[in-house]
């Protein structure tokens, strides 16, 4: 099977791979060094190819996404006309000053404020024994935040953590951690298109893969 | 233009990308700049080729970034592989923002073509290609039966199994092949510099 997923390494250079294989040849490159360098190897070839673009294809971004779609249901993709070069220039200047504005502060604030003023935006109120919590998210900001929420404070090394439930019975998916309790402004970045329930949890250690049995707040979304 | 091409073939060290994720789980803005500086090209690489959208891209390698902000101490720097979490992250991250995107009905544009447009449009693109730049020149090496899966992957924006089923090969051929020219792809590029 090593050897298999070995094969898969040009595949996935170029995206051309659907879902669960990716996945698997992903599970492999964890801890496959060969494979690792050789994909990192390729991403030249990847930029040199993007940036022949091509004009008109049909498109599979739409397959990859929901593997049942016909091909012929195509999207024509609008490939970049620029040098290698000119990607990595941008794509590092693109994130030194998206990162300079988030570490400042500005972006942190900004989010938040642009997932609560989305056109799209929903406020699920978490309801706990101590009271209540709003969160707010956007499918099109793909976002969820706290907009200037309070929490009882706890004593380190406790602290909250957001959960998101995808679908019913599905296992809860963390989110990010919550540090802060009075006026907290925090947002992530997350896809919440198909986002049923969102919970609180209080933690002894940040980052957990699964939530204590100590679940504070929980909302159910409602679903228009 | 082989001139203006950066070279991002050289894998960083394993164990330095660690302690940079490591760093930038203590909230360390200079390893995050080195990581970004290093792993660019590899991200933008990766989000590109499951995107194709210039402006799309740009926003997944922003998000890709800042995921990588916000989860480093989830990380871990013991033992995970840095070039992997970063390919999941781009990967999701793309397919996320591709989703979001269709149905918030923002798609760029669309169009109903059908599998048999293909095989023109690659010919059609093939000839574009002839002396336009040191990757169609690239291209050009490679043998016909590496060539053609390649395009067909990449410019035709098939899975590996739609190339096999319109070539009518075996998967199994197909991918070595990709993997093949791939590979050759890289070493006359390189050799080109």
């Amino acid at each position: 099977m090593s050897d298999e997923l070995h094969e898969l390494v040009g595949a996935y250079a170029l995206g051309a791979i659907d879902g669960p294989e990716a996945e698997a040849f992903e599970a492999h490159l964890e801890t496959c060094a060969e494979c690792q360098e050789e994909l990192f190897g390729l991403s030249e070839v990847v930029l040199e190819l993007a940036d022949e673009g091509i004009p008109e294809a049909p498109a599979r971004t739409e397959a990859a996404v929901s593997p049942t779609t016909p091909v012929g249901d195509a999207t024509v993709h609008e490939l970049p006309r620029r040098s290698a070069s000119r990607w990595l220039a941008a794509a590092a200047a693109v994130a030194g000053l998206f990162f300079g504005l988030w570490a400042s502060g500005v972006f942190s604030e900004d989010r938040v404020e642009t997932i609560a003023s989305a056109a799209d935006v929903e406020t699920i109120t978490l309801e706990g024994e101590s009271g209540t919590v709003d969160v707010v998210l956007s499918n099109t900001e793909a976002g969820v935040a706290l907009d200037n929420a309070n929490l009882a404070a706890l004593e380190e090394p406790e602290l909250y953590v957001l959960w998101v439930i995808r679908h019913d019975g599905d296992a809860p998916e963390f989110v990010g951690n919550i540090t802060e309790w009075s006026d907290v402004d925090k947002a992530w970045d997350l896809s919440v298109n198909n986002v049923e329930i969102l919970a609180i949890s209080i933690e002894q250690a940040p980052s957990p893969t699964a939530p204590s049995d100590e679940i504070v707040f929980v909302g159910e979304r409602r679903r228009s | 233009m082989a001139g203006e091409r950066r070279q991002v073939s050289a894998a960083p060290d394993a164990d330095e990308l660690r302690r940079l994720v490591a760093r930038i789980a203590e909230q360390d803005q200079n390893a995050f700049d080195e990581l970004v500086r290093r792993t660019a090209g590899f991200v933008t690489a990766r989000c590109t080729a499951v995107i194709r959208n210039r402006d799309l891209t740009d926003d997944a390698v922003q998000r890709v970034f800042v995921k990588v902000w916000q989860q480093a101490e989830r990380f871990d720097a013991e033992r995970g592989s840095v070039i992997a979490w970063l390919s999941v992250i781009s990967r999701n991250t793309s397919v996320d923002l591709v989703r979001t995107e269709e149905r918030a009905g923002q798609r760029i544009q669309r169009a109903t073509l059908q599998m048999t447009s293909t095989s023109h449009v690659l010919d059609d693109h093939g000839d574009a290609l002839a002396d336009r730049s040191a990757v169609a020149a690239a291209l050009a090496e490679l043998p016909e039966d590496q060539r053609r899966p390649i395009e067909l992957a990449f410019f035709g924006d098939l899975s590996y199994t739609q190339v096999a089923e319109e070539l009518g090969q075996p998967e199994g051929t197909v991918k070595s092949r990709i993997r093949r020219g791939m590979a050759r792809l890289a070493e006359l590029l390189e050799e080109a510099r």
